[in-house]
C-alpha cells in the first residue's frame, strides 16, 4: 500500500464530516474561495473596475463582501489540512513538479503540463461559475441534498470528463 | 466561533483527501479513463452517508437544506466545461488547493487559471445571467420532482448509490482479477 486509506474508509470519513458540517449550519463549498480571492486582487489594484457585489453573486457561498468569510478560511484550511497529510503519512510521498502518469503520455516537458494545467484550472472555474458551484458544493453537498442541480451537475462532469480522459490517452500510456 | 469551525472542518476536508488519494493526478484520471473508480467510489459512498445523515436530521428540526439553483443550461453547460477541464487538469477546484500544498507545481497552474476564470466570468456575467434566467428552475430536489416523502426517498436513494458503488467495485475486482498480474501491481502502486 501506498499510506493511503481505502475509498471506503476515506468515504465513511468524508460522509460523517459532512453530515457535521451540515449540523454547524455550513455548507462544504471551494468556489467562493476563488470569487473572493480574485475579486479582492482585483479591487485592490482596480477599485474603480468592477463593482464588489457582482464578485460573488450566485456563487455557492452566498456572500457578498469580499471580506474572509467562511468559505475562505475553510479552504485555508484544507491546504493545512492536505500538507499535515502528506507530512504525517507514513510512505515518503515523492516531490512531483509534473505527473510522472503525465510525463508517461506527453514526455518530460513541464511547461507544457503547465500550460494545459493552467487552461484546463480555467475550464473548471469557468464551468463551476456557470453552474454555481463546483465539485465540493454541487457533489458532495449538493447530491447529499437530492439536490437536482448536483445531481445533473455530477453527471455531467463525469458525461464530459470520461471521453476527454480516453481521448488524451486514446495513444495508451500507463495505467 | 465560526469561523474556527471553518478553519476545523477545512483541515478535516483537506486531511480526508489528502488520505484518499484525491490530491493525484493519477487517481484522478485513472477514474476518468475507467481504469480504477477508488475516486468516484469515494465520492459517491460519501454522497449516500450523507444523505441519511442530512435527511434523519432535518426530519428532526436540526438542520435546513440549502441548495443551488437548477438552471438547465447553466448546471448542464457548467459541468460539461468543468469535466474537460477535469480531464485536462487532474485536480478541482478544491484538490488543486490540497495538490498545491503538497507541493505539487502544476496545481498551482490550476489555481491561477481558475482565477483569471473567475475574473472573465465576471466580466460577462450580466449578460450570461440575462440569457440564464429563463432556463432557472429554481432551488429543486428530488423529493419535489417525485412529490414523496423525503426521508423514505432519501434512504432509497442513499441504498440506491450503495448498490450502485459495491457492484462498481464487484465488476472492478473481476475485470482486474483477468488482467495479468503486472497491472494489478501497477494499480496497486
Amino acid at each position: 500500500m501506498d499510506g493511503k486509506w481505502s475509498w471506503v474508509k476515506a468515504g465513511v470519513a468524508l460522509g460523517i464530516l459532512n453530515i457535521i458540517i451540515f449540523l454547524s449550519g455550513n455548507h462544504l463549498g471551494t468556489t467562493t474561495f476563488y470569487s473572493q480571492t480574485t475579486g479582492y486582487i482585483t479591487s485592490f489594484f482596480f477599485p474603480e473596475w468592477i463593482p464588489i457585489s457582482s464578485w460573488t453573486k450566485g456563487t455557492c457561498g452566498g456572500s457578498e463582501s469580499l471580506s474572509v468569510g467562511w468559505q475562505w478560511l475553510f479552504v485555508m484550511g484544507l491546504f493545512i489540512g492536505a500538507l499535515g497529510g502528506n507530512r504525517t503519512s507514513k510512505v515518503k510521498i515523492p516531490k512531483e513538479e509534473v505527473p510522472k502518469m503525465w510525463i508517461e503520455r506527453f514526455g518530460d516537458k513541464p511547461r507544457l503540463r503547465f500550460t494545459h494545467a493552467f487552461i484546463g484550472g480555467f475550464l473548471l472555474l469557468f464551468g463551476s461559475r456557470l453552474a454555481g458551484g463546483c465539485t465540493s458544493s454541487h457533489v458532495i453537498s449538493g447530491m447529499s441534498q437530492m439536490a437536482i442541480s448536483g445531481i445533473v451537475f455530477g453527471m455531467a462532469v463525469f458525461a464530459a470528463g470520461i471521453p476527454t480522459a480516453l481521448l488524451l490517452y486514446r495513444k495508451g500510456g500507463n495505467i | 466561533m465560526n469561523s474556527i469551525l471553518a478553519i476545523v472542518f477545512g483541515i478535516a476536508f483537506g486531511f480526508i483527501l489528502q488520505r484518499a488519494g484525491a490530491l493525484e493526478y493519477k487517481h484522478i484520471l485513472r477514474t476518468l479513463r475507467l481504469i480504477d473508480l477508488r475516486i468516484a467510489k469515494f465520492m459517491f459512498l460519501s454522497v449516500g452517508i450523507s444523505t441519511v445523515g442530512v435527511f434523519s436530521l432535518r426530519t428532526m428540526g436540526l438542520i435546513s437544506l440549502d441548495m443551488i439553483k437548477f438552471n438547465i443550461v447553466g448546471t448542464l453547460l457548467g459541468g460539461l466545461i468543468f469535466g474537460v477541464g477535469f480531464a485536462i487538469t487532474g485536480y478541482c477546484p478544491g484538490t488543486s488547493i490540497g495538490a498545491w500544498a503538497e507541493g505539487k507545481k502544476d496545481a498551482v497552474f490550476v489555481v491561477l487559471g481558475g482565477l483569471l476564470a473567475v475574473l472573465t466570468f465576471t466580466l460577462i456575467q450580466d449578460q450570461l445571467f440575462i440569457y440564464l434566467a429563463q432556463y432557472d428552475a429554481g432551488e429543486l430536489m428530488l423529493g419535489d420532482i417525485l412529490s414523496f416523502n423525503n426521508l423514505a426517498l432519501g434512504a432509497l436513494y442513499s441504498v440506491a448509490i450503495g448498490f450502485i458503488v459495491y457492484y462498481a467495485d464487484k465488476i472492478e475486482l473481476k475485470l482486474s482479477a483477468k488482467k495479468a498480474p503486472e497491472a494489478q501491481e501497477s494499480l496497486s502502486q
